[in-house]
């Protein structure tokens, strides 16, 4: 027994010395990437851009690293391939690239017109990378992104995950895109994140102000860039996005305002911050057309009053509630709208929808021409709004209380 | 042993009743001991008597007006009354009843008996015309107060500790378990040192088996001399090649007793606080006894923390350099920038660093352990504060790795058994080792090969995991958790259903091999 524990062991020891592959690396020798760039470039070639930790700069509370200077820095590579230019960047660094932590992927709009499917093939099949880093596009070059500074965190691309991670805006990770990109009848998103003056004295950034990174410039989260399969079709805003996060069920903190009119003598706005919302598609073939069901269920909190409105009385609340419900199924509408007309791709997965619940229809009829069908489906679009609180004050202090009259 | 066989052939002296020829042999076989004492004397005048006895372990005092007075001083009628029919049995009987005051009395024929109740500290006393030697016990010597237990300090529970003298340490059982089924047996190991030990148990709690497996190990011990219970724990220990010790050391007697109630066996010895208690299971070390003191909340909460206590002193380190060197990917992005950041300056690997911070901080608790106390506390001081701040000033060592020191000493500090700590305290080296070679897969494997290998320990007929491997699950009750009184079944039960049908079946046949 104790012979043949010694073999077996000698054995599982040698055997892992002998095929030659020893990961092993001290911290010293590692330069952590933190944020990836992608554009193309002239000659169709790829210039991957990366965003490394600068350790030593980063001792924190010991305060031995200058604060005033970066704590990132940037290489650049253009190469045939991703590896290309990732060998070639490694070549140029004394320490050893892990991408194992890093944060974003940002796209340029040029690359992510001819296609990103080479990117997200190397992202997926190499090792390090993790899936769960934020696949981002920009209009103009994404390598300038890479140069802005953080101004909360200890480097940008944190912060960038962090805002992403507060899900104000529809976003995807390189997972959710991949997983998007292959399923039947729903086509990839990415977030937009462009560079934005953070102070309202900032002026248009230019691309050459590289060494003017103080906290005049910020990245901001500005809306999604649409994809049909892996190319690049437009760009929606914010509250586009903000209602493709209702339509998926990722909601997690979105407020909605409303306005009187000015011709009502109760003018003023109203804010609600959104507590809950569940969005349920239902799909059925009539007439062999298929149509769609959309009803929203949301409740809120009311934040902000404006108007002459008193919330005291049910009556108006339920007003208020119908307000709302209108702004939502507007909102709604115009962002299916969008997607149909303008982009002509199925970005809420209508198409998957009708591949779940009715999966005889789709596989006869849908499955090799969705995208030509989908501009012609017809959807219709419920909401229900309840107030559940009306915060810690009855009326707006600014008017007196009346009723409002009809 | 080369003395003790030269003066074999006085051993085989027969006693006669002559108290001079006697004398003459005792002479011999004591020749060159300056504690030895010889007092003879006439027993008023009718006999000659002489008492042999051992200075330095005697009461004086009881010898003078307890022995010598009463005989000296007798009556002379006493022994008229006899008549002139006085012979030896009437000697006797007036010498038991009449004359001495002592209530441990025993006649002995034997002359190797009398030296060794001579060398044990009683008194002999020849008279002269019998051929018996009546030997008094008069055993004093200057010992130990009964004492605090220095190694199992608790906040609750009694504070008596056992101390170097195996009687008071009867005593100290004795008071607790008031009722004959506490059974003591004596035996005598050591070939020089004729060591008095004492085995315990609780007749029909304990198994039968199990005490005569203790009295047969003890019985083959063949050693000079036992001068700590460490020479009799490693001569009856199942595996002496183990680092993990296999029976219970402690030096409280609430918790022999408590384990007497388990059924179990307490093996007391002369010359050491520390009583051997078998068998001894891996959790069981893991227990202090104050956990049945407190609350059983608080003490279920208690014992959980030492298992992470356990997981941390052995891991921790290792863990450590396996992260950092190998699975970087597996630190929080924060963290690891936090930990790179620290570490630019450091020259070494990350194992050169753990190993020579394991090894300043192992030195510096045995330097503590051997210096004086009030030095100790100097040495803590600079080795904990100067070095360790001054090391990573100097960016010799990274600060993580100083957190992670001190919390893997401070884990290795909760054990509540100290030879528990010593087997993890060594283990966490090999780990390291593998954690530096193999990254996780070798802490895995060690891992692996550490539970192998405590899986196949057993301690008198008990697997040592029990009840955790073979899985007892009425015995859980008190192992990560310390459940309620009323919840636990009687613990003898459960300590006989943790053994198997024969459990010394696998022992008679390694001795048979």
């Amino acid at each position: 027994m104790r012979k043949q524990l010694t073999i077996f062991l000698s054995l599982s020891v040698f055997m892992y010395m002998i095929t030659g592959c020893w990961s092993r690396i001290e911290l010293n020798d590692i330069a952590i990437v933190t944020a990836a760039s992608l554009d193309l470039v002239d000659d169709q070639k790829i210039q991957l851009g990366v965003q490394v930790m600068k350790t030593k700069m980063t001792k924190g509370t010991a305060g031995k690293g200058d604060s005033s200077e970066d704590t990132t820095l940037i290489f650049s590579e253009q190469g045939d391939s991703v590896m290309d230019a990732y060998r070639k960047i490694q070549k140029k660094i004394p320490r050893n690239l892990i991408f194992s932590h890093n944060r974003i992927v940002i796209i340029g709009e040029k690359l992510a017109r001819s296609g990103i499917t080479p990117i997200i093939e190397f992202f997926s099949r190499y090792r390090d990378v993790r899936g769960n880093s934020y696949l981002l596009t920009t209009k103009g070059k994404a390598y300038d992104l890479l140069n802005v500074g953080p101004n909360f965190e200890k480097f940008s691309a944190e912060e960038i995950r962090e805002e992403q991670k507060a899900r104000v805006i529809d976003s995807a990770t390189i997972r959710d895109f991949a997983f998007r990109l292959l399923e039947l009848g729903i086509e990839p998103i990415t977030s937009q994140l462009q560079i934005i003056p953070a102070g309202e004295k900032a002026t248009e950034p230019s691309s050459s102000e590289k060494k003017n990174k103080n906290n005049e410039l910020a990245l901001a989260l500005v809306g999604v860039a649409v994809y049909r399969k892996d190319r690049l079709v437009g760009w929606m805003n914010a509250q586009e996005a903000e209602t493709l996060l209702w339509l998926r069920n990722k909601m997690k903190d979105s407020v909605i305002t409303v306005m009187i009119p000015e011709e009502n003598k109760l003018f003023g706005k109203l804010s609600v911050q959104l507590m809950k919302s569940k969005a349920t598609i239902k799909s059925k073939i009539e007439n062999d057309q298929v149509q769609f069901q959309v009803h929203l269920e949301m409740t809120g909190d009311l934040f902000e009053n404006t108007t002459k409105l008193s919330t005291n009385s049910s009556n108006n609340l339920h007003t208020v509630q119908r307000l709302f419900e209108d702004e939502v199924e507007k909102r709604v509408r115009l962002t299916i709208q969008k997607s149909k007309k303008k982009f002509k791709t199925d970005i809420i997965g209508f198409g998957s929808k009708v591949h779940r619940q009715n999966n005889k229809v789709w596989n006869e009829k849908y499955a090799d021409r969705w995208d030509e069908e989908f501009s012609n489906i017809k959807v219709n679009v419920t909401t229900k709004f309840t107030i559940i609180g009306t915060g810690r004050i009855n009326d707006s202090l600014i008017w007196e209380e009346k009723e409002m009259k009809k | 042993m080369v003395q003790k066989i030269q003066l074999e052939h006085h051993y085989d002296y027969i006693l006669s009743s002559d108290v001079s020829e006697d004398l003459a042999h005792f002479k011999t076989i004591f020749d060159n001991c300056i504690d030895i004492k010889f007092r003879e004397f006439v027993i008023h005048g009718a006999r000659k008597g002489a008492l042999v006895f051992l200075s330095g372990l005697v009461n004086i005092q009881t010898i003078d007006f307890e022995i010598m007075k009463p005989l000296v001083e007798s009556d002379e009628r006493l022994f008229q009354d006899s008549g002139s029919g006085f012979n030896d049995d009437s000697m006797k009987h007036l010498i038991e009843n009449r004359l001495l005051f002592s209530s441990q009395l025993s006649w002995f024929d034997e002359f190797s008996d009398v030296v060794e109740h001579i060398l044990s500290g009683n008194v002999a006393f020849l008279i002269d015309g019998l051929k018996q030697v009546l030997i008094i016990n008069a055993k004093h010597w200057d010992k130990r107060a009964v004492d605090e237990p220095a190694t199992e300090a608790v906040i609750r529970g009694p504070r008596e500790g056992f101390q170097e003298t195996i009687s008071t340490n009867i005593s100290l059982i004795r008071r607790r378990l008031k009722t004959p089924q506490l059974k003591m047996e004596d035996m005598i190991a050591g070939r020089l040192s004729n060591t008095q030990i004492v085995i315990t148990y609780l007749d029909g709690i304990v198994d039968k088996k199990l005490v005569d497996e203790v009295k047969k190990r003890i019985g083959k011990i063949k050693i000079d001399a036992i001068l700590e219970s460490g020479y009799v724990e490693e001569l009856i220990e199942d595996n002496s090649f183990s680092l993990f010790p296999q029976v219970l050391i402690t030096e409280r007697p609430d918790r022999v007793v408590g384990n007497l109630l388990e059924g179990k066996v307490g093996i007391i010895i002369d010359n050491t606080p520390f009583v051997i208690i078998v068998p001894g299971t891996f959790f069981q070390l893991l227990q202090s006894p104050e956990d049945y003191y407190q609350r059983y909340f608080i003490a279920s909460a208690i014992r959980m923390l030492r298992f992470f206590a356990v997981l941390f002193s052995l891991l921790l380190p290792s863990l450590y350099i396996a992260l950092t060197t190998y699975h970087q990917e597996m630190i929080p992005t924060m963290l690891l920038i936090s930990i790179a950041a620290s570490r630019e300056t450091v020259p070494f690997p990350a194992f050169i660093e753990a190993l020579v911070m394991e090894i300043a901080f192992e030195s510096l608790r045995e330097a503590g352990v051997r210096l004086p106390r009030p030095v100790g506390q100097a040495v803590s001081i600079v080795g904990g504060l100067v070095i360790g701040q001054a090391a990573v000033e100097a960016g010799i060592v990274s600060s993580p790795l100083v957190i992670v020191v001190s919390m893997t000493g401070i884990a290795s500090f909760i054990f509540p058994s100290f030879q528990l700590g010593l087997a993890f305290r060594l283990l966490r080296f090999p780990m390291m080792v593998a954690a530096a070679t193999f990254g996780l897969y070798g802490i895995l494997m060690m891992l692996l090969l550490l539970l192998i290998h405590m899986l196949r320990l057993h301690s008198f007929g008990v697997p040592y995991l029990t009840p955790m491997a073979p899985l007892r699950i009425s015995g859980l009750k008190d192992v990560i958790i310390r459940a309620n009184w009323p919840k636990q079944s009687s613990h003898a039960e459960e300590l006989k259903s943790q053994r198997y049908h024969n459990p010394f079946k696998r022992l008679r046949q390694r001795q048979n091999r």
